[in-house]
Formats: structure tokens, sequence, C-alpha cells
């Protein structure tokens, strides 16, 4: 996982902080867009959950001290706010950022290669909100220590829940086989 | 399937996802930047009113000039205000078309370099402009408007005259040096002030005013992509 620069470097001198966060939101989106997939299935829903992701982290950016990647700050951040949002937990923001995101064009290039892609995709809808994001950061790359930092959780939980995943998906699909020791 | 072959897919997806992404910004650029050469191009060099009176001065002094044939404290002085005003016409025009050239396909930095070199370009010629109108359009000009439009022979008016026309010319040609010397001293203190800049974006034209705003603004736009 690359790590980008903390959000106020020497190059954004001049620039005030709502320049600097939408600058870096620019650069997050795909993060966010990856996010919403896993847990909207709705393109409309995506984009709302997009725009509550976007609006959660610039609300945190004052609060942003570059102590993590700012990746993985987002990250955080992100599907917090995407567990919250399935849950129906917290009240909707009413407002909103401008998110300049081809979710359309997004959708295209993300959609399922194959039938049996679909059908993983369904079954991840299946699992619950905390299920769904340690198979996103898995997805994404996240050892299992990081997934564990990142969610609040310990490395050993991650471990037994992404094999009881692992076992559920095979259960319900014979998509899954065992990983190779 | 295992669950490795997923996450190599889902990668495989977001470098496709990633690829996307970056045409669609190239597009937009591209897009930016043809709407604003298109407004460039609908612009033109000069604004119907100033091609207008360009051509109106270039028409009377021409007709002066070919009236004059023989008169030379009269012919001298409209050749060179014709000549004057033919150079700054054309140059309005050369200084267009080298905004046009400027090729917004290259990296964001260069444009604005070139911008801002074609700036400090039309700024010099704008100094020579005034420099050297600040002479001719005085006494040379009131000589043969004098002459042209009402019969007065201001040389002969009065010796006052004479004399007042050899001083003020003198003046004026001595105020070259010394303005000269001025902008030197003074002009990057000047440039850098904001009532400075608001003046060198006026002599330097809105066309160069809106080329650096697109610059500001495509250089924003590449920053996010």
């Amino acid at each position: 996982m690359t790590a980008l620069a903390p959000p106020a470097t020497a190059p954004d001198a001049g620039r005030s902080e709502e320049q600097r966060f939408l600058a870096f939101l620019e650069s997050q989106q795909r993060i966010l867009y990856k996010i919403a997939y896993i847990y909207c299935r709705d393109a409309e829903e995506r984009r709302d959950l997009m725009q509550e992701m976007a609006i959660h982290l610039w609300r945190a950016y004052p609060s942003f001290e570059g102590r993590s990647a700012p990746t993985t700050w987002t990250y955080r951040v992100a599907v917090n706010v995407a567990i919250s949002y399935r849950r129906g937990q917290g009240r909707r923001l009413r407002e909103t950022l401008p998110l300049d995101f081809a979710t359309d064009v997004a959708d295209q290039a993300f959609a399922p290669p194959n039938e049996q892609t679909q059908r993983l995709h369904a079954l991840i809808e299946t699992l619950d909100e905390m299920s769904r994001a340690l198979v996103l950061l898995y997805l994404e790359g996240f050892d299992h220590g990081e997934i564990a930092a990142l969610l609040g959780i310990s490395a050993s939980n991650v471990s037994t829940r992404l094999n009881r995943i692992k076992a559920k998906l095979q259960a319900e699909h014979d998509l899954i086989k065992d990983d190779a020791p | 399937m295992t669950l490795d072959d997923i996450r190599n897919e889902w990668r495989a997806r977001d470098e496709a996802l990633q690829a996307k992404l970056a045409q669609q910004s190239a597009m937009l650029r591209d897009a930016m930047i043809e709407r604003h050469l298109e407004k460039l191009r609908r612009q033109g060099a000069m604004s119907p009113f100033s091609m207008a009176v360009w051509i109106a001065f270039m028409a009377c002094f021409g007709l002066f000039l070919a009236a004059n044939w023989g008169r030379w404290e009269f012919f001298f002085p409209a050749l060179l205000l014709q000549i004057w005003t033919v150079a700054m016409g054309a140059l309005t025009f050369i200084e267009h078309e080298r905004l046009r050239s400027v090729d917004l396909s290259a990296p964001v930095l260069e444009i604005q370099r070139r911008l801002a070199a074609l700036e400090a370009e039309r700024a010099r010629a704008f100094q020579w402009a005034f420099l050297t109108g600040q002479v001719l359009w005085w006494i040379p000009f009131t000589i043969i408007l004098f002459w042209g439009l009402f019969g007065v022979d201001l040389y002969r008016l009065s010796p006052f005259m004479t004399q007042f026309i050899a001083v003020n010319v003198a003046v004026g040609l001595a105020a070259i040096p010394i303005l000269l010397w001025l902008s030197r001293v003074f002009g990057p203190r000047l440039a850098r002030a904001k009532r400075g800049r608001a003046l060198l974006g006026s002599v330097t034209g809105r066309d160069l005013a809106q080329a650096r705003a697109f610059a500001e603004r495509l250089a924003q736009f590449v920053a996010k992509a």
C-alpha cells in the first residue's frame, strides 16, 4: 500500500484548509468508492454513502495529525462510517461536499468480470457489517495486523473472523477453497 | 478459486478502475483546453471598436502623408506617428498569436512558465510603447492635428512656439532613460504589490489574464487527478 504525503505539506502553502482537504479528498475517492461498493448494491446508495464518508472525513480532518498514513486514516474513518450507515445508526448528515467522482464510470470499470465474482459479491452482501469490513480490507491487501489496528480489534480476532467468513462462504458456495498452508 | 485469487482479481479490477478514471480525467482536461481555445479564438486580437479606431488612425495618417509630401516639417512627424500606429497594431496581433500558440497540452508548470514569459514580454512592449508614445503623441501629434484640421502652422505661430516645441520634444526624449532607470529600480517592488499586479494585468491584456486564470484552474485540476 503506498502512503501519500500528509495533508499539510510545503506545496500546500498558501491554500486554505478547505482547499487542502478537497485536494486530499480527490485523491481518496477511489478508496471511498470501493468501500461504498462493498456496502451498497445500489448506485444511488453508494453515492450517498460516499457523501457521508466525505463529510465525516472533513469533520475529522482538523484532528488528523499525521501519526498514520493518510490512506490508513481514510480507511479507519470511512469504514466506521460505512458500518454505522448500514446499521442505520446516527442521523444522516445534510451537508454535502463537492465530490467530483464519476460513479457511473467507476461502476462500469469495476463491474464483476464474471458470474462467479457476481455470486461472491451476492454472498458478501449477506455478511454483517463488521465481516464486510474484514473482507474489504483483506481484498485491499492489508495483513491481519493492519486490519486489527484499523478496526480496533485484536489480530487473533481478525484471523478467527476471517476463517469463519471463509467457512461460511465455503458452506454456502463452492467458490472458495482452502488456502494452501 | 482461493481467497488469494479473489484478492488478485479485486486488485486487477482496481487497476482497471484507476486506468478508467485517469482516462476520464484526461478527457476532461482535453475538454477544458478545447473550451478555453475556443474562447480565445472567438475573442480575436482586437475588439471591433479597437480595430475600427486603429484603421481610422492609419487611414487619417496616410491621407495626411499623401497631402503633405514635400512639407517635411509635417510629413516626418506624421510618418513617425504612422509607423508607431502600424507597429502597435501589428504587435497586438503578434502577441495574440503567441498566446494562442502556447501548447496547452504541455505540463502545467511549462504552461505557466510560458505565460509568465509572455506577460513579461507584453509588459516590456507596453513600456516601450509608452516611452515612445509620450514623445510622439504630445508635440508631433498636436502639430499635425492643428495643421490637418485647422490649417494652423504651429511652427510659425510665434517664436515662443518654436522654442516650446523644441523643449518639449527634448524633455520627452530625455525622459526615456530616466523612466527606464526608475522602472529598473522600482519595477520589481511594484510588481510584487497588489496594486502593481492589478496594473500589470490591465496593461498586459485581458486575454493573457484569462489564460493565466485558466492555467491556474488546470493546475488545480491536474493536482486533483
